[in-house]
């Protein structure tokens, strides 16, 4: 693991201990089955499935809308999850809006950009200019930018990588045209780490800004995006072992001032006339149209005390990736423990990736088959899917283990009567 | 937990490492005659597999039929089948064929398979499994396609296979 998380005042855990496993239900209630999906969806923690169920219970009430002691109450927890999310990712409270999900943010974020019409703001797109890109940004980045370049007449461009599918050549493509920087900083395939801080630094000389997806990157480090110079990001709840149905969108404070609302309705709005245009709120609560998930936003509450806690993932990443020992398998990504998260995807030779899945399915190990969304990435690698195991703190070593010893049969199982 | 020989019988397995009907090399897409040379490609969107399939028809029968791309166990295994089934079968026989396939996929792994499809009724056990059927059913839908192509319109109307087809580039 590259960084730790913020110690707080209890001691490190190590991923993969008892206390961290006890803290989430599934596992008692599943307790044959291996989990290394962790990337897609991450398991709940109790705290958030008890949270939702107590505000169902007891304090379900509409948000920001009535004078009644209930709404109020509700309210003031629900921006407290706000400022929660907001210190999570070393934002400020008005820096961070919700969303139904990760990929709501990105594309209310690329919807927004093309509503920028002066041609004075940083944010405005104009003809020709250049919206540039990692090949391994998930679909839900990628496709919202590209639909926003053909709106808006840009160009879209694609950074070079290294054959283990780490970014690269950011300094030679980023030039005066260029207005959109888009990498993530950890990505859901390869698992490798992008230096944010040096492509930024490139990106903000050129006066482009820099849009980097977290929604990995927060499960296995802490994020500072002050520090990484992120301008504008999304992450969602449910790959931090929070509730599904909730995402959050952070933009840097002057730039997010001046990101124009495109969805709209109830509660973003200041005032509405018949025939004048309607004044809308200040970010980020113009970028809140409608009823929000309340009782996951509340829920989401019960997640920081685990997500600030000092967990080690190094021990397990070091385990996961004794897989590119093994014969005839190709690691899409670094084959390194260092500098790299436990989400391993890789191709067994002369296998298909759905046969691999299948294989670890039957035999009670739940991992990823299919293009995980990068088909980008993918074709860069020069093969249309593969298989992904990826772990969370609560992955014990055994289950490593497990998948490692299953790894290790199955080419024979599909190839031996060749 | 399922039993792993119930998906991937012997039959399965065998058939997709030696299949019958890739080809590498397509003749000319068009017509000659009574010969007519249809190509059509048939698309897996959740493991971006692609198959393409040359199919030769002549006087109302499928005369030849062959593939290429890379699939998995299921994939080219029924592929595989499905060359070996509808080979030198007339427009219905195909067409009852598919439908045969079709019910086998929706079968959830119970009842008898239809005796028409011979080797390919080993596949009954992948209709128990919801995320593999698409995979079975990929050379099928693909061989549908190059039929509609060469206007055989038995096929038009609802199908319940569009429920598995996903997203078809074009």
């Amino acid at each position: 693991m590259i960084m730790n998380r913020t110690a707080c005042d209890e001691t490190q855990w190590s991923a993969g201990s008892p206390e961290i496993r006890s803290l989430f239900p599934f596992f008692k209630n599943n307790p044959d089955l291996t989990y290394l999906d962790s990337a897609a969806t991450s398991q709940k923690l109790k705290g958030v499935i008890e949270k939702g169920c107590e505000f169902y219970s007891f304090y379900n009430a509409p948000v920001s809308r009535s004078a009644y002691a209930l709404a109020f109450r509700d309210t003031e927890e629900f921006e407290k999850t706000r400022e929660e999310v907001a210190s999570f990712i070393g934002a400020d409270c008005e820096e961070i809006a919700f969303t139904s999900s990760a990929t709501a943010a990105f594309n209310i974020l690329a919807n927004s950009l093309g509503y920028v019409k002066d041609p004075k703001s940083p944010l405005y797109l104009a003809e020709g200019d250049e919206i540039l890109l990692s090949r391994s940004e998930h679909n839900s980045v990628l496709l919202p930018l590209q639909e926003l370049a053909r709106r808006r007449g840009c160009v879209l461009k694609f950074l070079p990588m290294t054959e283990d599918g780490q970014v690269e050549g950011w300094k030679e493509a980023i030039g005066e045209k260029t207005k959109i920087v888009a990498v993530s900083r950890l990505s859901n395939v390869t698992g490798a780490f992008a230096d944010i801080p040096s492509i930024a630094e490139t990106a903000h000389a050129a006066g482009a800004i820099v849009i980097s997806d977290i929604c990995q990157a927060v499960a296995h480090e802490k994020v500072d995006v002050k520090a990484l110079g992120i301008d504008f990001t999304g992450f969602s709840a449910h790959k931090i072992y929070g509730p599904t149905g909730l995402g959050f969108l952070y933009g840097r404070k002057d730039l997010f001032d001046q990101l124009p609302a495109s969805y709209f309705g109830g509660s973003m709005v200041d005032s509405a006339w018949e025939n004048r245009q309607a004044i809308y709120k200040s970010a980020p609560w113009r970028f809140e149209a409608g009823t929000q998930p309340v009782a996951q936003v509340i829920a989401m509450q019960a997640t920081f005390d685990f997500l600030k806690r000092d967990v080690s993932e190094t021990a397990l990443t070091e385990r996961l990736m004794q897989a590119s020992s093994i014969a005839h398998v190709k690691i899409l990504g670094p084959s390194s423990p260092d500098h790299r998260a436990p989400i391993l995807s890789f191709v067994v030779e002369g296998v298909h990736p759905h046969d691999v899945a299948q294989f670890m399915a039957v035999n009670g190990v739940a991992i990823r088959a299919g293009h995980q969304c990068a088909q980008i990435l993918h074709r860069s690698f020069g093969t249309p899917s593969s298989s992904r195991a990826s772990l969370a703190p609560y992955n014990e070593p055994q289950e490593v283990d497990k998948f490692l010893d299953l790894l290790s049969g199955i080419r024979d199982y599909f190839t031996k009567g060749e | 937990m399922e039993d792993i020989s119930e998906l991937y019988k012997e039959t399965i397995l065998e058939a997709s490492r030696n299949p019958h009907g890739r080809k590498d090399s397509f003749s000319e897409e068009g017509a000659d005659g009574n010969r007519q040379f249809i190509h059509a490609a048939g698309f897996n969107s959740s493991c971006g597999d692609e198959v393409e399939m040359e199919v030769e028809m002549e006087d109302g029968v499928v005369k030849s039929l062959s593939w290429r791309g890379d699939g998995c166990a299921i994939c080219t295994s029924s592929l595989s089948m499905l060359t070996d089934l509808v080979a030198g079968k007339s427009k219905e026989e195909a067409i009852s064929l598919f439908y045969d396939f079709l019910k086998l996929m929706n079968s959830k792994g119970e009842g008898e398979a239809p005796e028409s499809l011979g080797e390919a009724a080993a596949l009954q056990g992948v209709s128990k499994f919801p995320m593999r059927i698409k995979c079975a059913l990929l050379g099928w839908t693909t061989l549908k396609e190059a039929l509609e192509k060469g206007g055989w319109e038995q096929f038009s109307g609802t199908c319940p296979i569009d429920a598995f087809r996903g997203h078809k580039e074009k």
